[in-house]
């Protein structure tokens, strides 16, 4: 057996596989929506809002992938009702519950037998999930992937041209609701894989690298999900082989791919000037 | 069916202690090329507003095709090409297609994919205005007249009574101007679609329009200020 395949003989290697492989599938399908609505940093503030959601969950020995999908979705109602109150000032309704939720996550620590469990949720443990958590991840993720299908349409017109798509029948505020519940879900499954200081990166490089070369809505998905199947493959197995953390692995394949991603387009670019 | 497609009655709009829109009365019948000229801040952008049903009137009525906004729902035979610069980005990785096909929501309906009457459709609207060869292009990549002219195809592609365009030429470079005036034109009498334009450029549209208003400090003028009396 190859030193490629040998760590396919071990059990939680082949569940992060299968995990990475479905959550690359579900991350792309909102990064697109949150890369083109410029709502990278609102990502960024549900996942370590997720955080509060883990600490919770561990001192009330409740799921904490469900108690971070509830925290993310309060911060996501937060947000929104802030940015209403005061729209001038957006940044400032991220800034603030953002760092509310770290707070609560660190005040909960004091309350923990060992705070070692939420560390795990820091920069992930996919290697470490349990069967439970991962029938989890996979039922969500894939849940995740239907309804963005099924409002594919809707998703792709509202983000485009919120107005436009207002009177052309789009029911834009339902639309609106159902992406923020499935950013909400993808974070809280993300964020015990991939880890929540990392998870908003893992959302937005996929679109990044796609976006360089796609042509169309249709293809920035499909070239997204190619890249961040790549990113967990090469990132696990090099975790696997030099005993990194598989999330923040994947995420740094992701950053230096999108570095070589953009260089070539340029390369390619004066290369066709000087043709 | 009313040659009448829009009737405005006494609408008035304030923010506060602010008089934004002041008892415009107006109205757009079939068949007309309609221009509304104003400067920056003179309401313009407010009357599309409330025109659309986006902002409630303080007091006044707005009617489209007969029907009072408020129960208006057949928004599909009114065109709307937005304000170019209102646009989210010129980043996004749409085509002209995809652009183009999302306004034919209602036709498509929910949980459906568009079918071959559709793509139809889409090609159809982008031959009204010389850009079938756009078709699988990135619209990011088009100049401010391509794209301009494809907001117009998407408005035009579930063939409406009216088409109404704010600033259509915001961003465009003036050589493009004048095309893109004339290409109105040519939808107006050649394929009898009523328009209703807001734009700042007042001189070269007075060429082609047939009616012309004026919006200052939230009061209209028009046809009927010649005749002594605010329209």
């Amino acid at each position: 057996m190859g030193p490629i395949l040998e760590m396919f003989q071990y059990d939680f290697m082949q569940k992060a596989f299968l995990m990475s492989v479905v959550l690359s599938m579900a991350i792309p399908c909102i990064g697109v929506i949150v890369v083109f609505k410029r709502l990278s940093m609102t990502g960024d503030a549900l996942s370590h809002s997720s955080l509060a959601g883990v600490a919770t969950g561990i001192v009330f020995s409740l799921n904490p992938i469900f108690t971070s999908m509830a925290a993310c979705l309060l911060a996501a109602l937060v947000i929104e009702l802030i940015r209403r109150r005061i729209p001038h000032h957006a940044d400032l309704a991220i800034a603030v519950v953002m760092s509310a939720n770290v707070a609560v996550a660190g005040v909960m620590t004091r309350f923990m037998k060992r705070a070692t469990n939420l560390h795990s949720f820091l920069f992930g443990s996919i290697v470490a999930v349990t069967t439970e958590e991962m029938i989890s991840v996979l039922v969500i993720s894939a849940l995740v992937i239907i309804v963005f299908f099924l409002f594919y349409k809707e998703l792709f017109y509202t983000t485009y041209d919120e107005e436009s798509a207002r009177l052309a029948g789009v029911p834009v505020n339902v639309v609106n609701i159902i992406f923020t519940f499935l950013t909400a879900l993808t974070i809280s499954v993300a964020a015990r894989t991939v880890g929540t200081l990392i998870v908003s990166s893992f959302i937005v490089v996929p679109i990044a690298c796609a976006m360089q070369f796609a042509g169309s809505f249709k293809g920035t998905i499909r070239q997204a999900v190619g890249y961040a199947v790549f990113f967990s493959m090469v990132g696990l197995t090099l975790s696997y082989h030099f005993k990194l953390v598989p999330g923040a692995t994947m995420v740094l394949v992701g950053i230096i791919t999108l570095a070589i991603v953009v260089v070539a387009k340029r390369m390619l670019h004066a290369l066709r000037r000087i043709i | 069916m009313s040659d009448m497609l829009l009737t405005v009655k006494d609408l008035c709009f304030h923010y506060t202690n602010v008089d934004v829109i002041h008892k415009i009365n107006f109205s757009v019948e079939r068949g007309r090329f309609v221009g509304i000229f104003g400067d920056n801040g003179a309401g313009k952008s407010t009357f599309i507003k409330l025109l659309l049903g986006q902002l409630k009137p303080c007091q006044g009525e707005v009617h489209w095709m007969g029907t009072p906004i408020g129960v208006f729902n057949d928004w599909s035979r009114i065109g709307y090409v937005p304000q170019r610069t209102i646009m989210s980005n010129e980043f996004f990785p749409a085509t002209v297609q995809e652009v183009v096909t999302a306004n034919l929501y209602r036709d498509i309906g929910m949980f459906r994919r568009p079918r071959k009457e559709h793509k139809e459709k889409v090609k159809a609207a982008l031959a009204m205005v010389e850009m079938q060869r756009f078709l699988k292009r990135q619209i990011g990549k088009l100049s401010g007249g391509q794209m301009q002219r494809i907001y117009i195809a998407r408005a035009l592609v579930n063939s409406p009574d009216i088409l109404v365009l704010d600033e259509p030429t915001s961003g465009v470079d003036q050589h493009t101007v004048d095309r893109l005036f004339k290409t109105l034109v040519h939808l107006n009498r050649a394929h009898q679609i009523t328009i209703l334009m807001i734009t700042h450029e007042i001189e070269r549209a007075k060429e082609y329009v047939t009616d012309w208003y004026t919006i200052d400090s939230g009061r209209m003028y028009g046809k009927d200020v010649s005749d002594g009396a605010d329209s």
